[in-house]
């Protein structure tokens, strides 16, 4: 080892080898980071029930295409399960009833598992038609009523 | 000059081989199983095992014998696939997700294990074994008591029901065959996984093109004597600890590639094995504490799942009970790791008798096999 630590290396070389370094620290970060959001799998719950509000009603029978999985033949008040993997998808409909619209593109949180896709609010041109759905284990509890939380002792 | 053909010397040298041959060959007939169901078995177990096995080849080659501390890249592959299950990341990604997570850490132990088998040159084969113990505990409190609480988990599927620590059994359906099933062909009538035999193969280019680059010559002259090369300038140490480095992270693939193959994962034991049947495998295929080659692997993949196949099934023909079988396939398992270091150890003594004759009347036998063997 040399006297000033450097260990007999240029300082043009060392500072070589640390670029060299850094630029593949950062290329496993960016594969990694690529992999992640790519692989990600969610899990799409294709819903085929009216609407809460009346506004659209159910179809009696409507095939749903999600990106290029094989289509899913819904009828009134059915719901289907799909995974599919990353955040971009596409869902197109096939119906003899009438639809404002057929196709839509949507996006999906990263960190959300299970998405509820109301197939009636798509076709009616709704751009909410895509939300988080919570399983009972994992939505949040509500915060005990005050009388919940100190109940009158009873004997 | 042509050489005779010496059939005794030839069992001799492959005296583990033709004892699982023989074996084999007696089981496969009474344990009445079809050859085609024979030959899927076999074809599904070179894809799920060999990769796991080809890790062993480098530090044979350095010289630092079977290394049975591959089982600390094994448990890198399955912290790997925890988190490719718990951010739910599925099939092929997955495996790639569990490769970039678990490489750091297998490279960290590779390292740390390697800078250990320096410091106890001579002794690689018990101290890695004794290692993968010691590393068997970490990874426990890590897994069992860390996951969950200082390390955050998502999935309420795979954690207890305590809040931490992971679940005995971790089911991989989300990476279950993604690998075998990218490019899955039919051939004959066989379902072969072409897209694993693809990465087995790019292995064995790997190890090839490895051999011939300077790393790789540096390695194999410290195979053969660490003091010469030592005083020929090669950083013996550190080659040596590369060595490690390199055969802890091809474990860790080869444990997501075997685990991907099975589709779940007994979290707390499933890399306990793995060492062993790895180097069970490269033994019966005919290698030895100081030589190992591609063929051998192969070989001894083929032989050691082919007894695996067939002698549960001969035992429930023979005794009635599958389960004598078992202590069968697990009886000759060990019996061949205990032949094969018996039989190096007779051959490094019958070598250096060799060589000391062969001074002692200035001479050599051109066909005695001195020094190692």
């Amino acid at each position: 080892m040399s006297a000033n630590g450097t260990n007999g290396i240029s300082p043009a070389l060392r500072r070589r080898r640390l670029v060299v370094r850094a630029c593949l620290v950062a290329l496993y970060l960016a594969v990694g980071a690529w992999v992640m959001l790519s692989g990600r799998e969610h899990t799409l719950l294709l819903d085929n029930k009216a609407l809460a509000d009346g506004s659209a009603p159910a179809f009696r029978r409507v095939k749903v295409y999600v990106d290029r999985h094989d289509p899913i033949e819904l009828y009134a008040r059915d719901r289907d399960m799909i995974k599919v993997r990353g955040q971009g998808h596409k869902i197109r409909i096939e119906t003899n009833e009438g639809a404002e619209r057929l196709e839509a593109s949507f996006r999906l949180a990263f960190g959300e598992d299970m998405f509820l896709v109301s197939v009636p609010a798509m076709a009616k041109g709704d751009d909410g038609f895509c939300e988080v759905f919570k399983t009972a284990d994992e939505a949040p509890r509500a915060e005990p009523s005050a009388d919940e939380a100190t109940p009158e002792p009873t004997f | 000059m042509t050489k005779r053909f010496d059939f005794k010397r030839f069992v001799a040298d492959n005296v583990v081989v033709v004892i699982f041959l023989v074996l084999t060959a007696i089981a496969t007939p009474i344990s009445g199983l079809s050859a085609n169901y024979i030959i899927q078995d076999i074809i599904t177990r070179i894809g799920r095992n060999s990769f796991l096995v080809f890790s062993l080849i480098l530090p044979v080659m350095a010289g630092m014998g079977l290394n049975f501390g591959m089982v600390l890249g094994a448990m890198a592959g399955e912290i790997g696939l925890i988190f490719a299950v718990d951010w739910g990341i599925s099939g092929v990604w997955g495996l790639g997700f569990a490769s970039l997570v678990g490489l750091p850490i297998a490279v960290a132990l590779g390292w740390l294990c390697g800078s250990i088998l320096n410091r106890a040159k001579g002794r690689e084969m018990a101290t890695g074994y004794i290692i993968g113990f010691f590393m068997d505990g970490v990874y426990q409190f890590a897994v069992l008591y860390l996951m969950g609480s200082l390390i955050p988990m998502r999935s309420l599927a795979i954690t207890l029901s305590r809040g931490y620590g992971i679940r005995n059994t971790l089911n991989l359906d989300s990476v279950r065959q993604s690998l075998d099933n990218l490019a899955m062909v039919k051939v004959f009538g066989f379902n072969v996984p072409v897209a694993t035999y693809l990465v087995v193969a790019a292995l064995c280019v790997f190890i090839v093109w490895f051999r011939k680059t300077k790393l790789g010559q540096d390695m194999r002259a410290i195979g053969q004597d660490q003091g010469v090369s030592n005083a020929s300038g090669i950083p013996v140490e550190k080659t040596r600890i590369i060595a490690i480095v390199v055969s802890t992270v091809l474990a860790m693939v080869g444990q997501i590639i075997f685990l991907q193959n099975m589709g779940n994962m007994a979290t707390y034991n499933a890399h306990r094995q793995t060492g062993f049947f790895a180097v069970a495998a490269i033994l019966v295929g005919g290698a030895s504490v100081t030589k190992a080659t591609i063929p051998n692997v192969f070989v001894g993949v083929v032989l050691l799942h082919l007894m695996y196949i067939v002698m549960p099934r001969a035992g429930a023909e023979l005794f009635g009970s599958a389960q004598i079988g078992e202590y069968f396939r697990d009886a000759f398992s060990y019996g061949a790791i205990a032949l094969a270091l018996v039989l190096h150890a007779w051959r490094k003594r019958r070598g250096v008798e060799i060589d000391r004759a062969g001074l002692r009347r200035n001479t050599v036998s051109p066909d005695a096999k001195g020094g190692q063997a």
